[in-house]
């Protein structure tokens, strides 16, 4: 029975670990598409003046 | 091209989240426990299905890792170097995965989570450790050939870890089982080893997902550096 907490905190660590990479990738990912678009978007202007 | 490659990202990772609940309640549901006599800790017998495809795609990414740092190194090329990127992200998930969870095992079926005097404990602690201090020293420092050149060489000694944790425990088994599948394996019951190759195609697709979704960040940050630089009125 003891053994069986065990494989539930086993498996709660690796399904948290892999919910919280999957939310942190999903954070980067917006950041950088926005830090992106932003610049381009000042670059564009920079050239058109 | 990028795009393509966040997509293909997305998607392998979608289909290995997947695929990886599915060997999860496969591991639960299906496959048979292992004896009282066998084991001491049978019910915990069940991390296997995802400890041992999380450590063989660690094992993967840092020999990428290698392969990048080696390209970067020799070569000076810039593809070498998102390889390198990609695989230390990657290493350091699958890597913690495995090193959270064997313990967790250990502790069930030794009486000890963590045994000193293993070799295949600790060089896969190292690497894992090691992978860790290849993404925070690189994400905290700007970019340049020589940060570059720094952390490549830390990549190239840390793959002489990765034959030496594989062959850990066919030279010297203390604690950590030997292997269970291909040459002097010791052979596992067909519905568990129906559920392990799941788990192992299920990690191989989060690997793939993980580091094609890492590419394309470093692709888009390198991108964002060049526009940088022209409206500052360099190269």
């Amino acid at each position: 029975m003891g053994d069986m907490v065990n494989l539930a905190v086993a498996y709660t660590l690796m399904i948290g670990l892999i919910a919280a990479w999957s939310w942190m990738l999903g954070k980067r990912l917006l950041d950088i598409q926005s830090r992106l678009s932003m610049i381009e978007e000042v670059s564009d202007q920079n050239e058109d003046e | 091209m990028s795009t393509r490659l966040l997509k293909g990202g997305l998607t392998l990772w979608f289909l290995g989240l997947v695929a990886a609940t599915v060997t999860l309640l496969l591991g639960f549901a299906w496959a048979p426990s292992v004896d009282n006599e066998t084991m001491n800790a049978p019910a915990a017998q069940r991390i296997f299905y995802w400890h041992v495809p999380s450590a063989w795609a660690s094992m993967l990414a840092f020999t990428a890792l290698f392969i990048g740092s080696l390209a970067w190194f020799w070569k000076r090329s810039e593809w070498g170097w998102r390889l390198h990127v990609s695989a230390a992200e990657a290493g350091v998930l699958f890597g913690l995965m495995a090193v959270t969870s064997g313990p967790i095992w250990g502790q069930a079926e030794w009486g000890v989570a963590w045994d000193w005097t293993d070799v295949r404990i600790n060089t896969f602690g190292l690497l894992t450790a090691l992978s860790a201090y290849l993404v925070v020293a690189r994400r905290s420092q700007p970019d340049g050939d020589d940060a570059r050149d720094t952390f490549s060489a830390v990549g190239l000694f840390g793959f002489a870890l990765v034959p030496l944790t594989y062959m850990a425990t066919r030279w010297w088994e203390r604690r950590h089982p030997g292997p269970v599948v291909g040459p002097g394996g010791g052979g596992l019951e067909p519905q568990m080893a129906t559920t392990m190759w799941l788990g192992v195609f299920s990690f191989m697709l989060l690997l793939a997902g993980l580091m094609l979704i890492e590419w394309f960040m470093v692709t888009t940050e390198q991108r964002i550096t060049r526009i940088q630089n022209k409206m500052d009125g360099g190269e």
